[in-house]
Order: structure tokens, then sequence, then C-alpha cells
């Protein structure tokens, strides 16, 4: 085992950077828990204790560590094989969400989502999985297929994504939803798909975006038109639609460089009453306690995992390994860039978490399996010359 | 060398273009945030320091009101009032609160709920938002040391009253709505009638966005117990949410507030005055069954009269003013005025807080009328302010300011004598049969309307002002009516200062004076009453004792006039002979030299913070042009001229000072405030020094000299001497009779059916007087509205205000 784990190698990267994450995410969780009132008599160590929230988010980062290390023991092509399998489980998850009748003591809605499925302890969302289980299929899928290098031959992958955002879009999460497409592309270029074909559908979309604004639900175009308003200084709507994101950025801001001592941090967290600060807006609680050099040291964190999921997939020659890595980057990064460009006000407010540092065991759980996955794609690198590389292709267009 | 040269693995190639896409993608987020914690670091820190921190303001004492000799008039007693949100009472503010709290909770993912789900989590909140009511309700009763069942009980109460009148306006817009449609000639249909209700049930009063005071007057130990439950946040128990305990924070007694109760109270309001009946009027001096002689029927001595006590309620009011609790939006804009006319009083009220200590805030006491309105920036006082930290605990204070106290000219208990003897049971101010003023609109026994100023004439302190009927502050608050919707008593107006009245015969003395400084008469003159001033008209410009006896001075006299004996004869053609020769432009000078057309700032608002000084008026009120003829008749204080009884008073005092200085009559002592224009400057008139005295001989031949007009009143043929002050005191005094118009009241309207009724006419009695030992010291002037003869009515009152200087020691 001691020699399979060198093996691991860049993946050595994602997976401390997963641990740094998860440890700054159960601090940081503590932090936005606001003043620690110690209760007459609690002695030191109950008060330097963690807060019920952040405790929970320590066991969270234990089991995901724990499924992490268990994805490893099988090889991440065998799962590969089973993937067809794990999307189906991961649809019918899904569909399960969205069965009119299930009792609300199993689905209860929250945010006004049929999103996560109680089970007791932890309340699991499907999502999550279906992402992995989707990114799995994805490269089982394209493995030994060149087709996606025509543009019609980008409508299988397009189709396979279409099922699991479908049914996501039913509960509603667009938030998730919208992680898959950089997912998708990330894998698609590669995967070897054309740039021309890819920039050509971006530049459709783009063309389509305004189009669909009147189709957006007015919630969703209140932010948009929130967010204008933040761009253009009006203030109007500072303590309406724009409250949560203007909290955010204040605390944001009165972090400074270095940010503010803890307590002091706590307070300011606490008084400002930012709405969803362990989760969504964790990053501004971040950025209070540890300043802008605490923001961009977790985003170089997020980097340095992109980099070693990016490096694992490089030494990879195994079509499915050079894939899977891709798919799990571009999941992570949307989701840290859209998550911290909502707290730092530059993007509209859409339910995302911050991966590893959010509060909540199904996002702990989907991250360190895709980290565990990682590092099985490192363990289980062919040999050199074993096997003809895949996805290589004389022109690069 | 391209790329694929480089890197011949176009996989890797396209890896290497995912890692800089990824890098990139980073660089705007660090961008910004470079730019919020860098650049805009010292700002957005200010803003989230500010929610950490929580400003109290603690209550000050309004200052106390004195009069010339340190009694108090006017003080604060302290006391608290727990009041809080109507909202919170009726426990409305839980569905609100839970609402927002709802909200708040779930951020921008609000909007994505479906209306049940937003429902169950509002219901969520509600719950413990009304537990948490429950708790503090009971918090309160605790801290104020009264029963949760008294707290519940008040709470109905204020729920019921404020319902009623609610219920009350709602009924009102119902029938303002239904006369609108009966005005267009048809009845309401059901459906209008119906409409009307339900839009008059949406309607709110502002009663309902008030605090209400639960508690009044509560101890210290009970206000300082409750004080500590007002601004302090928990966070809300949301009973195993444990989630959204640690975001939300609550009141810990939501809306409450301890207001500075800080009661009124007003020690010399009522006072009981003795009055010595021995100097009355005979047919006063004694009440009825007692006998009017040294000795009994039975020949044994007659017991000493017991004094008449008479009680005074009122005492000052018009000068003192009234407080009332509700602020105006005038109240912030004056606030502001003040403060930014007056930098050192600015300064103290921004100290230590960086805000206005003394701004005002809902159901603040505030200077409504008089003194307490136009002293209110220096009475108010600033409130202390406490800062905690809310993090640290730490606190920092800066202690409230106690108001300034005001310190007035008035004496206190010579304004109580003046008032008891202008009051209805002192008998002189009521209608008498001797007044021979009886008819329509005025019964015997009836009260009459006075005024009276009494003002010390080296000072210019004016050390009594009295205005009858007066009120209390409690009439004004329980029958506000009475005190301002009585268009025949007016008892809200003050009339020593703010009712025009002509001026009369008083002003004859000042129209001597005036002419031998414009050489418009020669002291050694004499002139000749011929009964009326015009040969061939003798209907017009007519001498009194020419219209009432068909004589004339002259022939009374058996000489012309010299100008002492027209003062004391009060001759009508003397002075219509000096108002000719004086001419419009010289009368009029003579006037404005004697302060018409002047205020005195003396300090007194209205409610709506003007003064209420009427400033004294030359000229025709339908606006034409004056000429001779108008000139004639204002020598004799008739025609086109009006002052007020302070104007008298002020013009007697400076014809009493050698060369005829003007001193501004002042109210207040000291600092003024910023509200309050500066004291004029003494002006000297320079009057001629015998023209002067020849006024004053005159003046004192008419109360001493029983040919004098001022002399003595007649009972049933019986004559008596108008003053009786003791032997050493020396009266200089004149009668005035002006004309006035008539007063009607309209009962219904203009526009009703009913006709006008008349219910006040006749001539306004006047009467001034200098007195002092050896030289004139104090200037006494009354009126009294529609009382007829100088002599006969206000002649007693003004000896009876001689005497209580006298029993006030300034005599």
């Amino acid at each position: 085992m001691a020699v399979a784990l060198t093996r691991i190698g860049p993946a050595w990267l994602t997976i401390s950077a997963s641990l740094a994450l998860s440890a700054i995410g159960i601090y940081t969780i503590d932090v936005a828990s606001g003043l620690r009132a110690a209760a007459p008599g609690a002695d030191a160590a109950t008060v330097a204790s963690l807060g019920p929230i952040a405790m929970r988010q320590a066991i969270y980062t234990g089991a995901g560590i724990a499924v992490g290390i268990a994805v490893m023991i099988p090889s991440y092509r065998t799962l590969g094989a089973a993937s067809w399998l794990l999307l189906l489980v991961a649809v019918a998850m899904l569909v399960f969400l969205l069965i009119p009748g299930v009792p609300a003591s199993i689905v209860r809605p929250r945010n006004g989502a049929r999103s996560w499925i109680d089970l007791g302890p932890m309340d699991l969302q499907p999502s999550e999985f279906a992402k992995i289980a989707w990114v799995l299929t994805l490269a089982w899928y394209l493995r030994y297929r060149a087709n996606h290098r025509t543009l019609l031959g980008l409508l299988p992958p397009a189709i396979l994504t279409a099922i699991p955002v479908g049914l996501i879009v039913l509960q509603p999460d667009l938030g998730t939803v919208l992680l898959f497409i950089p997912a998708l592309f990330a894998i698609l270029v590669a995967a070897g798909a054309k740039l021309k074909h890819l920039s050509l559908i971006v530049a459709l979309a783009m063309l389509a975006a305004p189009a669909a604004y009147p189709i957006l639900r007015p919630h969703q175009q209140e932010r948009i038109v929130g967010l204008f308003m933040q761009l253009k200084g009006d203030t109007s709507a500072d303590q309406d639609i724009n409250m949560q994101q203007v909290t955010a950025q204040r605390l944001i801001g009165a972090g400074g460089i270095t940010g503010l001592p803890e307590a002091h941090s706590r307070a300011l967290l606490q008084y400002n009453a930012l709405p969803e600060r362990h989760n969504d807006m964790i990053f501004a609680v971040l950025c209070n306690r540890f300043g802008m050099l605490g923001g961009v040291g977790v985003l170089l964190l997020y980097l340095l995992w992109s980099l070693g999921a990016l490096w694992t997939a490089a030494r990879c020659t195994e079509p499915v390994g050079r894939l899977v890595p891709i798919g799990f980057v571009g999941f992570l990064l949307a989701q840290v860039v859209v998550n911290a460009g909502m707290n730092l006000g530059i993007l509209p407010v859409i339910g995302i978490t911050l991966p590893f540092v959010s509060h909540g065991g199904s996002s702990m759980l989907a991250m360190w399996i895709m980290t565990g996955l990682v590092a099985s794609v490192a363990l289980r690198r062919p040999r050199t010359g074993m096997l003809r590389k895949s996805f290589e292709y004389d022109d690069d267009e | 060398m391209g790329l694929d040269v480089i890197i011949p693995s176009m996989y890797h190639r396209r890896l290497l273009l995912l890692a800089g896409a990824s890098t990139l993608a980073l660089v705007p987020l660090s961008l910004r945030l470079a730019d919020l914690s860098i650049l805009r670091s010292t700002e957005l820190r200010e803003e989230a320091e500010e929610r950490l921190v929580r400003v109290r303001q603690t209550p000050t004492t309004r200052g106390t009101i004195t009069d010339r000799k340190g009694r108090i008039l006017a003080q604060d007693r302290p006391s608290y009032d727990v009041a809080v949100q109507y909202r919170v009472i009726t426990g409305e503010w839980a569905q609100q609160r839970a609402g927002r709290a709802a909200r708040r909770s779930v951020g921008a993912r609000w909007l994505e709920l479906a209306p049940a789900e937003r429902r169950e989590l509002e219901d969520l909140f509600r719950a413990a938002y009304e537990r948490h009511l429950d708790r503090a309700w009971n918090e309160v009763a605790v801290a104020a040391g009264v029963s949760r069942a008294e707290i519940d009980q008040k709470r109905a109460e204020v729920v019921a009253e404020v319902t009623r009148r609610r219920d009350r306006y709602a009924e009102r817009l119902v029938a303002r709505e239904m006369e609108g449609i009966r005005a267009q000639g048809r009845e309401p249909t059901i459906e209008e009638v119906e409409d009307a209700r339900r839009r008059a049930a949406k309607a709110t009063i502002s009663e309902q966005d008030a605090i209400h005071a639960l508690l009044r007057g509560v101890s210290d130990e009970a206000g300082f117990a409750c004080q500590a439950l007002e601004d302090e946040e928990v966070p809300l128990a949301m009973d195993g949410e444990a989630d959204m305990t640690s975001t939300d924070l609550v009141e810990r007694v939501p809306g409450l507030r301890v207001l500075d109760a800080g009661e009124r109270e007003y020690p010399y309001e009522s006072v009981q005055v003795p009055l010595d009946r021995s100097t009355f009027p005979s047919p006063l001096r004694h009440a009825p069954g007692e006998t009017d002689e040294s000795e009994q029927a039975d020949g044994t001595a007659a017991p000493t009269k017991p004094p008449l006590l008479i009680r005074v309620d009122g005492l000052a009011m018009h000068v003192l003013g009234r407080l009332r609790e509700r602020v105006h939006a005038e109240d912030a804009a004056a606030r502001t005025a003040a403060l930014n006319s007056d930098p050192a009083l600015r300064a103290v009220a921004y100290e230590g807080a960086g805000v206005d200590r003394g701004s005002y805030r809902e159901l603040d006491r505030v200077g409504d009328m008089g003194v307490e309105a136009s002293q209110e920036p220096l009475l108010r006082g600033l409130r202390g302010v406490q800062v905690v930290r809310m993090d640290t605990g730490q606190r920092s204070a800066v202690p409230a300011l106690t108001g300034r106290d005001v310190r007035l000219t008035i004496d206190a208990l010579l304004q109580a004598r003046v008032q008891a003897v202008m009051s209805p049971e002192a008998g002189l101010a009521v209608v008498q049969p001797w007044h021979g003023q009886e008819g329509p609109t005025q019964q015997l026994g009836e009260a009459l309307n006075s005024a009276a100023v009494v003002l010390d004439i080296d000072t210019g302190d004016i050390l009594a002002m009295a205005s009858m009927p007066s009120f209390t502050h409690r009439q004004a608050r329980e029958d506000p009516d009475a005190v301002f919707g009585d268009p025949t008593r007016m008892a809200y107006l003050n009339r020593a200062i703010s009712k025009p009245y002509q001026p009369g015969s008083i002003v004859k003395p000042l129209i001597l004076a005036g002419a031998v400084q414009r050489s418009n008469y020669n002291l050694s003159q004499r002139i000749e009453c011929t009964g009326h001033l015009f040969e061939g008209r003798p209907n017009e410009f007519r001498c009194w004792i020419y219209k009432r006896f068909s004589t004339t001075h002259t022939a009374q006299f058996g000489h012309d006039l010299s100008s002492e004996e027209a003062i004391m004869a009060s001759c009508n053609i003397f002075f219509f002979t000096l108002g000719r020769r004086l001419g419009l432009e010289g009368v009029t000078e003579v006037y404005r030299d004697f302060g018409v057309g002047e205020t005195f700032n003396l300090g007194l608002l209205d409610s709506r913070r003007q003064n209420v000084e009427y400033p004294g008026e030359l000229g025709a009120a339908d606006g034409k042009p004056l000429g001779l003829g108008d000139a004639i008749q204002m020598g004799i204080g008739q025609g086109p001229v009006a002052w007020t009884p302070l104007h008298a008073a002020d013009a007697y005092a400076t014809l009493a000072r050698p060369g005829g200085v003007r001193i501004a009559p002042r109210l207040l002592i000291g600092n003024t405030g910023p509200t309050v224009a500066p004291r004029r400057e003494p002006r000297e008139l320079n009057l001629d020094s015998a023209a002067q005295a020849a006024a004053l001989e005159g003046l004192r031949l008419a109360v001493s000299d029983e040919r004098g007009t001022g002399h003595h009143i007649s009972f049933d043929g019986v004559r008596e001497n108008i003053f009786n002050a003791p032997q050493g005191v020396t009266l200089w005094g004149k009668t005035g009779t002006a004309t006035a118009s008539p007063v009607y009241a309209d009962p219904d309207g203009p526009d009703g059916p009913l006709p006008s009724q008349l219910i006040a006419e006749g001539d306004h009695s006047w009467f001034v007087v200098l007195v002092g030992r050896g030289r004139p010291q104090f200037a006494i002037s009354v009126v009294v509205d529609f009382g007829g003869s100088g002599g006969k009515v206000s002649g007693p009152i003004a000896n009876q205000i001689i005497h209580a200087l006298i029993a006030e020691g300034y005599l």
C-alpha cells in the first residue's frame, strides 16, 4: 500500500488541498456562528470547543475522507464500467425527489427546492452524486469514440447531460444545473472536441442569452436587476433584494488585507447578520476572518486541487482516467467562481456552495469522492506503452 | 516553434488550455477581492463596525422657570413612563418580524419558495417570536414591579382605546363620503355604503404606528430596571432550529421605550390670595350680611373682617405657556434653526455623541406656548448618551445635561394678587350696577374680560402681566374647547400684549409731550374748550363734557384750560387742537415715539412658534389714506390707532423717566436664547422736561383733584374716591374710554341660516397709573373689555393693584 501511495504523485496536491480546505471550512463555519456565549459554569475547554454546526461539519469531513478512501479501493475503471448503473441510480433518486406525495419526512422542500432526501442524521442531496455519476458515465461513453469531433457527434454527450440536468431543473436547483455546462465543456475540450464547434455553441448561447431573460422567473430577473444596480452604485435596493450581497461585501471589505482577530470577526458576523453565512456566503466569512490574503489563499488551494487533478490526468494514458479528473475540475472551479463571484458582488446570487468549505454533508461527501477518484486515477496509472494514448488527434481545431 | 512542437500531445495541450482557463477564471475574483479589501476596506469596515455599537440616550430634565424672586413657577418632577410600540402591544409585531426573519433566514432563496413553504417558515418564526414576546411581558412586569395581569390589562386598554378611535375615524370617513354623495342630490346606494365601509375599515390612524404608555409615572427604580431591558438584544430562541438561532437577534423587550415622563409641575398654578376688602369700592367691601360700620347695631365693635380669599387658577399661564407631548415637523426645523443661530448651543448639543442630544423624539415634551415655547432650546436640556460596544461590552457615557433655568421678571405673588383682583370673585371685573353698562349683552354679575400690566419704570421689568380669563393646564388638556374655542372669553388670548385696543384718552399726556417737543404747543398757552371743535358743527369732534352735559370745561373752570387742567379734565377740545396742530405726520410720529408699531420681543410665542405680541398699528383698517380729521381724532386716542396694555404701560413709564427714555420692557432675565431677539438698547426721546412735568401734574390732578376724571366714582349719588392708597404713595393716573367694534358670533357659520348674534358691544375701559413714593416707580395699565367708563371699572382695579404692590413690599 505504501508503494502504491507513492504512485499517487501529483494527486497529493489534490488531497492536500482537500484537507486544507476542509479544515478551513470547519473553522470558518465555527466563526460564522458568531459570538460564542459561555453557558454559566462552562469551563474554558467547552468555550474553546467547536460549535454544533462546525462540529457537524467536522463529522461530515471525517465521513467524507472515509468515503474518499473507500472509493480509492476499487479501480476507477470498475466504477466507470458501472457508471451507467450509477447514473441510473442517481437519476432514480432525482426522479424520486420529484414524485408527488412522497412524505415531507423523506423529501422536505427546503429553500423552495425538492433537492434533499432526509436520511435522519444528515440530508442527502442526490444531485451531488449525480454529478459524479454523470462524469463517470460521460468519460466511459467517450473513452473510445471520436465522433464528438463532429458537430452532430456532440449531440449524444449533450443528451446524456440533459437527463440529470432536466431533472435537477425541475427541483428546481438552477445553481447546480449551471455547473454541468463548464464541466461538460471541460470534458469535451480534453476529449478533443473541435474548439471551433465548441466556440460556435458558446457564441450561439451568448447570442441567445438575452432572449432567455423574459423566460426567467421573476426572482431570477430581480437578482440580475439587483446585480446591475450594485454595479451602477445604486443603493436603493441595499436593504431589500441586494441585502445579502451588500452585507457580504461589507464583511469582506471589513476583513481588509490580513483579516480580523477571531473575536472581532465573530462579533461583526453576528451583528451584521449575514444570511446563509454558514453555506452560500461562507466565502465572505472567510475573507472577513483572514482578509484578502486568506481569500486569495483559498482560491489558490482550489487551483492547487485543480492542477493536481489536471496533472494526474496528464500522467494517465487510459481514456476514462484522462477525462474523469477533468470533469471534476470543471465542476469544482465553476462552483468556486460562481460562489465567490456572488459573495464579491460580481455575479448574481444563486444557491451554490463553496466546495469543502460550506456547511453540508452531501457536498462534502461528493467533494471527497471526487478527490478519492482523482487519487484512484493516480494510483492506477497504466504503464506507459501498455495502451495507446487516448484523445490524441492530429488536428488541433 | 509552435506549441505542438513543444507539447506534441494534443491532449496535453488541451489540459494546458484548461489549466490556463482555470487560472484566468480566478483573476477577476482576486481583483474584485483586492478592490473590496484594499481600496474600500476602511469605508466597509466602518459600516460593519457601526452595527456593533448601540447608542442609547438617557433622559434629561427640563429646566426650571422661576419668578424674579426665585420662586419656582415650573419644574420637572422626575418620573418615567414605560411605553411600547402599538404593534408590539397587539402582538402584530410577531407576525411582521416573523415574515422578515423568514426572508432573512434563506436570503435570496426566499424568492424561490412556494407560498406554502413561505407560510411554513413564517409560522416557525412566528411561534418563536410569540414565545419571545410572552417572556418579554413577564420581564417588564418584574422590572416594573407589577403583575403580569396588570400589564395584560393595560395592553388591552390601549388596544381598546386605539380601536375605538380608529372606529370613530372610520365612521367619520364613511359619513363624509355619504355627505359627498348626498351633496350630489341623491341618497347613497347600499353598494356605495358597503364600499365606503370596506375602504374605511382599511384606514389607519397615527396611533397605530405610535408608542403607547403602558405604565405611567413609575418610580426611578422601576424606570431604571426597565431601561436595562430597553436596548438589549438576545438571540431568538427557535426551539431546536439551531441554525436559525445563531443568526437572528431580537430586542429583549421589543419596542420598549422608557420615557422621561418628567411631569411638569407648576407649583403656583393655583394659589389662594387673601384680599383686604376694606380698600374696595364700598358696595364690595362686605359680603351679604356683613356691616360696613366700625360698630354693630348693638353698639359692640364690629369684628375685623376676614380677608376675601380668592382662588387664582392659571397663574401667569399666558406667560409660562405649556407643553405638548406630540412632536411636530416644525419643532425639528425650529431646533435646527436655533442650533444654527447659536454656535455655542450647537457645540454643547453635539458634545460627546456627534448627534444633537436635544433632538426631538416621539412623545418628547415640547414647549407649545409662552416662555415654555420661546425658551425651548434652553429649557429642554440635552439627553445623556450611553454607547455600548456589543461585542466587548465596553461602555462610554456622556451625562445628560439638565436644561437651563429661566428667570422671569414676573413676581409670582404680585401676579397672583393682580389676577385675584381681576377675578370675577373679587367683583371688580364683573358688570356692576354703578357701571351703567347693563344691556342685552351684559347682565349684572357677568364677568368681564380684562388685562393688566405692572411695569417697573426704572428697569422696564414686567412685574405682573395678567389676562383674564386665564386657564389651567388641566383645562387646556381636558376641555380645550372652553379655552380655545369660546369666542366670547377667548381665554387663550393674552390681552395684555396680543389684543389691539384703541388707546382713548390715556394718550392725552403723551400727545401733550409730543406737541411741546415739536413746538406745536407752548405750555404757557391756554386753550378754550368750546364743546365742539368746529364752530357751527356741534355734532363733530365734541368734548365729552359737551356730549354728556352740554357744557364746556372752560365754562366749568371759568377760564381757558392749561395743559395740566386739560389732562386732569380729559378735555377733548384741547387735544383735538393739539392733534390738528401736530397734523397727521406729527401725531403719527408721537405715537411711534411711544412704541406704537413695535413689539417688545418678550419671548412669548404661540403654538405655531409665532410671536404673540401685537405691535400696535397706525392707519385705517380699510387702507384708506388718512387725513387731518384722523390726526384730530388721534389727538384723543381715537381713530386709526391701536395698541396694547403693555404699550400703554411702557409709554407712561417713558413719560415718567427724565428726558423720556424708552427702556424696552422685559419679561426674561439673562440669556434669552436663540429664538428671542436681543433686547433693544434704551433710547432717549428728548422730551421737554417742562412738558413732562406738566403732563405728570395733569395726571396727578386727574386722580387727586375732585374735578379729575380719575378721582371718584359715585354710588347712588354718593361720591367715593377711586384710589385710597396710604399717605406717602403718590399717584399719577388717567382714565380712557376707547371705542370698540361690536362683536358678533355666527353659531352656524357664515353660510348657515341662523343670523349673527351680537355678543359684545360698548367701549373698552382704560386706566393707566403711575405710582411711587415721591416719584413714579411703577406703571400700571388696566383695560376691561367693553367695561365702559375707565374711571368706574378699570380705576378700582388699578387701585387694588396699587394695594397689591404695597402688600408685596414694592411701595
